[in-house]
């Protein structure tokens, strides 16, 4: 099985720029826990922290950001390596997007079901990875 | 021009994974039928021209909340993000509006007595902000945004986790869709201290949408909407976005019975 047949990128006129969306999206939610920061209630409100005195999964998601934000990769990839990885995928994903809108496209990956059933397993082990990793630095 | 095996319809060029009329796959120049019990009509709110906008939000409003299993059956799961986007946030900014309305008032009838959670003060700090006037303007002007950055947030998590649980037959859009017109849910915050139990509705119809717009069992699809609300931050900020009115309201009339 060749890399070429097992993911195949297209451009279909009038798909939806869903990369472009949730960039857009993240841009937004960004903006939201600033504002939250702004009014001095704390920027983090993770319900499974405050509960379970545990991280989540996506803590450190937002301090990750600003860091990127910051042009400090080494910093983000430290506060949620998942996360920073997620952002670094997004962001061509989303350029992509908008250089295709113009010509009402948008960016479509088709993937295999062969390399989907082989990802699967892996993005499990990353995702449980990168929690273990936040749960031991105290995130 | 190829045609979709299952309705006939032309397909566009290049071909999309799906058959933009009924949804089926399509896969090397042919569709192949839904599978069983997977969406392949309307849904009133896709027939506004007909129906009037105003009948039309009613008439789908009340199928989603009394045939939920029917409704998704039906529902395309093509056709286009903006439809299904402006039913969600239109539902749910009224449901947000009514919960932060009867949350001021309850304030003002009863008092600033917060329900404790757990001593967590900035979860009662929070609650505080939001039940107050301030809270009341924020989530008045910042309540659509919020609900739109709320329905791509849990769509793209939802669709994430289903992709992990090989239960994504179907795009993006058919999920988006689904937590798009779950928000009528929403709507039961009009009835007062029902904020809380629009936003366990909505989960339930998320799960019951889920599992018919993919195809999938009611357990993949359970797991794909409950995971992400056990162990992800990110979807507490946005859920709690659109139910802080809810809680905010419950807890003052919590704490004052417990006064």
């Amino acid at each position: 099985m060749s890399l070429g047949s097992a993911l195949r990128m297209t451009a279909p006129r009038g798909a939806t720029p869903l990369g472009l969306i949730l960039a857009a999206v993240s841009a937004a939610a960004k903006l939201m826990t600033v504002f939250v920061a702004a009014t001095g209630y704390g920027s983090a409100l993770c319900l499974f922290k405050l509960t379970t005195g545990c991280p989540c999964m996506t803590c450190g998601a937002t301090r990750a950001l600003n860091r990127l934000l910051e042009l400090d990769l080494g910093g983000a990839f430290v506060m949620n390596p998942l996360a920073t990885a997620a952002a670094l995928v997004l962001l061509p994903w989303a350029l992509t997007d908008a250089l295709l809108l113009i010509r009402g496209r948008a960016l479509g990956v088709e993937v295999s079901d062969a390399l989907a059933s082989a990802l699967r397993p892996l993005v499990l082990v990353a995702v449980f990875a990168n929690w273990g990793y936040l749960v031991a630095v105290g995130r | 021009m190829a045609t979709c095996s299952n309705c006939r319809q032309t397909l566009p060029d290049p071909p999309e994974s799906f058959c933009p009329s009924c949804g089926a796959i399509v896969g090397a120049g042919q569709a192949l039928p839904p599978p069983p019990g997977s969406a392949t009509g309307s849904v009133p709110w896709e027939e506004r021209e007909q129906r009037g906008f105003f009948g039309a939000f009613v008439d789908n409003s009340k199928e989603v909340l009394t045939g939920p299993t029917r409704f998704y059956q039906r529902m395309p799961v093509t056709g286009g993000i903006p439809s299904p986007l402006l039913y969600g946030v239109l539902a749910g900014y009224v449901g947000l509006l009514a919960s932060a309305l009867y949350s001021a008032g309850f304030k003002a009838a009863l008092g600033t007595t917060l329900w404790s959670l757990g001593g967590a003060k900035q979860m009662d700090r929070m609650l505080g902000l939001m039940q107050g006037g301030v809270g009341l303007l924020l989530q008045i002007v910042l309540g659509p945004i919020q609900i739109v950055v709320g329905l791509f947030l849990a769509a793209a998590i939802y669709h994430l986790l289903l992709m992990l649980f090989g239960g994504a037959r179907r795009g993006f859009e058919a999920t988006f869709r689904v937590v798009c017109y779950a928000q009528a849910a929403s709507l039961l915050g009009i009835i007062p201290v029902c904020g809380m139990l629009s936003g366990i509705y909505v989960l339930v119809l998320n799960i019951i949408g889920l599992s018919e717009a993919h195809g999938i069992g009611r357990g993949t699809a359970a797991a794909a909407v409950l995971v992400p609300f056990l162990l992800f931050c990110c979807c507490c900020l946005a859920g709690l976005g659109v139910m802080f009115g809810g809680i905010a309201g419950l807890a003052g009339l919590a704490g004052e019975m417990q006064r």
